[in-house]
């Protein structure tokens, strides 16, 4: 009951803050870069004569007060489209909101990934992805998304990555590969807490931190040593990784992102750790 | 939309979760013993072979204690066991396989087969046996593949498979067969791989040309390029990984190039000359064979090294020298035999002979933290010491054990693991399980003798290791070279001229002085002080040592003849009639075929870049004896003559024997009488 009562708020949160974000697309791309419409009549009386230029803020004197109840708006000329804030986060801990959707592309190492994702309710996207290793390993995954958290600036979620790996080599054969440096094996399954914070312009960076843990199922263990034994039909690898990085914004939907981190693999025949690097786009388009 | 939506990603969930209980599937070719050495389906004993006193030890894997003893035929040399724990046994000496029932010890049924069987393989499905034997019933020059029903044990068919073929693996999905031939393929090339069609009962392909891939870059413009090109020689078994995608074939490769005179305290003639500067002018090797559709050797290129060590650390297959990781140590790696891969597939295990040593290397790798491949040029993880004339090995079930059987010391020694990750070792338990105590044996089954000195003898012919025959640098024994006793079908580039290793087996060395193709060794006394310490680099035997080598050398086992009958043929004795017409029987004279003079026949070597030199100039060549000359094929001291019909009938001006004064039939006879002999 308890999580329903908050899931229902988070929803309810969610809901709440993209009606206030709400502005259909086309508008937007569809008015630009036609002149800007009046605004609304303000709701204050008129002014007897046209009002100064504007200057800035800062370089107004203390001696010479603004008139009174005249909003700033009021004095803009020509008026700028309002900027709508970029919501559309794959790599952050922001949910894409129910019904919305997101895709991601990204270039780096180890892996050069891809990801779409649907919001079923504002705390809850699912997704399907490929991770590739650049052809040596290829793996289809399933991605979900639970908003445990979310304010203005701040957001935390727990995403869940899970998926079955082809390597182009047998594990026998290879050295240094594909498992080496990813430390992932045959079975992926990934849950990570992610946290993220968005500063106060609307299109402000959004910067992401994560903590991941890889539990890597080899289906083809090989005998590391000779009479070592043969191995049990699957064997449970333990990995980790913190991760950060930003999406920054280049339009309401579309956000270039980058991250940076470190994965460490609890694999003695892995490499004990691996850098991430990876540049890349997402999308709500 | 959302409903069409949700269906697609669950559909791919659920199918990512399909592929995810999917596992490649093993054919189930692989067997886990090699050898002298077999497992029982359930690990719980262990069959030995133990060719002196031809019998099939049966051991108590629980107890390490001997339970039962079947004697089985002559000279029994490996054993295998099938799915429904049936054993058999092949008899090199007397032309039978043995088949025994488990706990039923006795021989229950002996297949007749040809000559010298050796190789035994069963089909997946365990329906059929493949026996390999040396010879075929009625041919010198090649061998048969044999195949029975194993439900009612009769003969389905046999096939000629190549000269002198050892070992077999069945691969691909049961219906095809790869045969090793010990010397050469018709192609005279070296050991090479056949392959066969099981379901048709044919040869598919006679070589995979292995010759040609390991000496891919070679310089066939001038003689005595950067680097030498080799020969695969003494390939006798075949080793195949449990998904049956890769069979290993132990080698030994010869140098073609020219052989330099060393001095013995740089390890003698025989010394370094390896490839790529791995190992002495014979060294030990391992050849990997894709089995797709089309077998494909791999190999390194042998006459194209870039760096320390064998070609590129990037290939995936062991390197095809084989080599210690600390060589100079004491460690070598010398007479491979038979191997196994280990039920998991990751690691082979080679076992050698001469230098009494189980190699253990990755199948699929050559590179690793656990490895030394760009320092040392090798693949080889460890080595582990075992008995004297070591021939078996078996693997449990689970991995965690190997054995491996020395038949010259009748004992069988126990492996297993030392540590875990990349230091851990395979080390030899110190117990071993005695199957048999000197001199309780005729040796190789078929010497009828109870000589503990003729044992010590060969010991000494096998043995790589013993300083006083071989230095350390250089690590050949006598059977490097004489395989079997007998020999390679190599020509040496020596500093007098090229040399064809000679066979013993069968021609009583004592009797034949004097000794080497030049004949400038009138006593056997200096023929050893030459061969063994300033060729092999040995410090010398003493007395007694050197007279227990040479008596057994003496009596070495002469190899079967399916054509030597009690009552010769009409053919055979025509052709005796025309060896004394054309007066072969002048130099070729007495029992065994040899006046034990020098002469020249017309086949002194002058004109080619080694041309012979020195007392073969004035005096001609050692007249070799005849014993078993059907099965030492090529012919004359540089091996230019590939068949007896090419000698025979290539003899310009007639000094070779008056061939001239025989008709085509009476050639033809002739030859048919000399590999009767």
């Amino acid at each position: 009951m308890r999580t329903d009562a908050r899931r229902l708020g988070l929803l309810v949160v969610a809901l709440a803050a993209g009606a206030a974000f709400a502005q259909p697309p086309e508008d937007e791309w569809g008015a630009f870069p036609a002149p800007p419409q009046p605004p609304p009549a303000p709701v204050v009386p008129p002014v007897p004569e046209p009002p100064p230029p504007p200057a800035p803020r800062v370089a107004r004197p203390a001696a010479a007060p603004p008139p009174a109840a005249v909003p700033p708006s009021a004095f803009a000329q020509p008026q700028q489209p309002v900027e709508e804030p970029n919501t559309v986060s794959m790599m952050g801990a922001p949910t894409l909101g129910q019904w919305g959707r997101g895709q991601l592309f990204l270039l780096g190492f180890p892996l050069l990934s891809l990801r779409a994702s649907f919001g079923l309710a504002s705390w809850f996207d699912l997704g399907v992805g490929f991770n590739t290793f650049y052809g040596t390993m290829n793996e289809p995954v399933g991605v979900m998304r639970f908003g445990l958290f979310r304010n203005d600036s701040w957001a935390l979620a727990l995403t869940l990555e899970g998926g079955y790996a082809w390597f182009t080599q047998p594990a026998s054969r290879e050295n240094r590969g594909a498992r080496w440096i990813t430390g992932r094996r045959n079975i992926n399954l990934s849950p990570a807490f992610v946290i993220s914070y968005r500063g106060g312009n609307r299109r402000a960076a959004r910067l992401f931190f994560e903590a991941r843990y890889l539990m890597a199922l080899d289906t083809e263990p090989v005998a590391q040593d000779p009479l070592g034994g043969v191995p049990p039909d699957v064997v449970v690898g333990h990995n980790g990784g913190l991760r950060g990085g930003a999406e920054l914004p280049l339009s309401s939907k579309t956000s270039f992102v980058f991250q940076l981190g470190l994965d460490f693999h609890g694999r003695s025949e892995d490499s004990v750790a691996m850098p991430v690097c990876s540049v890349g786009l997402v999308t709500g388009i | 939309m959302n409903q069409t939506k949700r269906m697609i990603l669950l559909g791919a969930l659920a199918g990512a979760a399909l592929l995810a209980a999917c596992t490649p599937a093993a054919n189930g070719n692989a067997n886990r013993a090699s050898g002298s050495l077999a497992l029982s389906s359930d690990d719980a004993l262990l069959y030995a072979v133990d060719t002196d006193n031809g019998i099939l030890a049966v051991i108590d894997t629980s107890t390490n204690a001997k339970v039962a003893e079947v004697k089985v035929g002559k000279g029994p040399t490996r054993v295998l066991v099938g799915a429904d724990d049936t054993i058999y046994v092949s008899n090199r000496g007397e032309r039978t396989v043995s088949v025994i029932s488990r706990g039923d010890w006795r021989v229950a049924k002996t297949l007749d087969v040809a000559v010298e069987p050796s190789g035994m393989a069963l089909t997946p499905d365990g329906k059929t046996l493949l026996v390999v034997s040396a010879t075929s019933r009625t041919l010198v020059e090649v061998g048969t593949l044999t195949a029975f029903d194993t439900s009612t044990l009769a003969m389905k068919w046999e096939l000629n498979v190549g000269n002198e073929p050892r070992g077999v693996a069945v691969v691909g999905n049961g219906d095809r067969a790869v045969v090793s031939l010990l010397k050469s393929s018709r192609f005279g090339q070296g050991s090479d791989v056949v392959e066969v069609d099981l379901t048709n009962a044919v040869v598919k392909q006679e070589t995979l040309g292995l010759y040609n891939l390991a000496n891919a870059s070679r310089d066939t413009s001038s003689f005595g390029s950067a680097f030498s090109t080799f020969r695969a020689r003494a390939m006798n078994d075949l080793i195949v990984t449990p998904d049956g995608s890769r069979v290993f074939a132990p080698v030994v490769w010869a140098r073609e190039d020219a052989i330099g005179r060393r001095p013995t305290s740089a390890g003698g003639y025989y010394s370094a000359g390896g490839p790529c500067n791995i190992g002495a002018v014979a060294t030990a090797g391992i050849v990997t064979v894709e089995t797709s559709s089309t077998p494909t050797p791999q190999v390194d290129d042998l006459t194209a090294c870039f760096t320390v060590g064998t070609n590129s650390e990037n290939k995936d297959y062991p390197v095809s020298t084989l080599a210690p990781r600390t060589p100079g140590s004491g460690d070598a790696i010398q007479g491979p035999t038979v191997g196994v891969v280990d039920p998991t597939g990751t690691w082979l295990f080679v076992v050698n002979r001469e230098s009494q040593n189980v190699a253990i290397m990755p199948t699929y790798r050559r590179t690793g933290n656990d490895l030394d491949f760009n320092r040392t040029g090798t693949s080889v993880r460890s080595l582990v010491r075992v008995g004297a004339g070591a021939d078996g090995i078996a693997l449990t079930r689970d991995g965690t054990k190997a054995f491996v059987y020395s038949q010259f010391d009748h004992r069988v020694d126990v492996l297993t693991a030392k540590g875990r990750g990349d230091s851990a070792e395979v080390v030899n338990l110190g117990t071993p399980i005695e199957i048999a105590k000197d001199p309780d044996f005729n040796l190789d089954g078929v010497i009828d003798s109870k000589d503990a000195n003729l044992a010590a003898g060969r010991r000494l012919f096998f043995d790589a290791m013993d300083t006083r025959m071989s230095s350390a640098q250089t690590n050949v024994a006598c059977s490097t070279c004489h395989l079997e006793g007998r020999e390679d079908g190599h020509v040496w580039q020596f500093p007098d001229g090229p040399r064809q290793t000679p066979a013993l087996a069968g021609r009583h060395l004592l009797r034949t002085a004097p000794y080497h193709w030049s004949g400038e060794f009138t006593s056997l006394e200096a023929f050893n002080v030459h061969t063994i310490t300033e060729r092999m680099g040995g410090s010398g035997l003493p007395p007694a040592a050197a007279q227990n080598l040479d008596t057994y050398i003496d009596q070495l086992p002469f190899g079967e003849n399916p054509l030597k009958t009690s009552m010769p043929s009409e053919a055979v004795a025509r052709g005796q009639a025309a060896f004394e017409k054309a007066g072969c029987a002048s130099c070729h004279s007495g029992e065994l075929f040899t006046n034990n003079q020098n002469a020249d026949v017309g086949t002194l070597n002058r004109n080619s870049v080694n041309a012979d030199n020195g007392p073969v100039e004035s005096r001609g060549f050692n007249v070799p004896s005849l014993l078993g000359v059907g099965r030492t094929a090529p012919y004359l001291h540089d091996g230019t003559q590939g068949t007896l019909e090419d000698r025979i009938f290539n003899n310009p001006g007639d000094r070779h024997g008056v061939t001239s004064a025989l008709s085509e039939q009476e050639k033809s006879d002739l030859v048919l009488f000399l590999k009767s002999l």
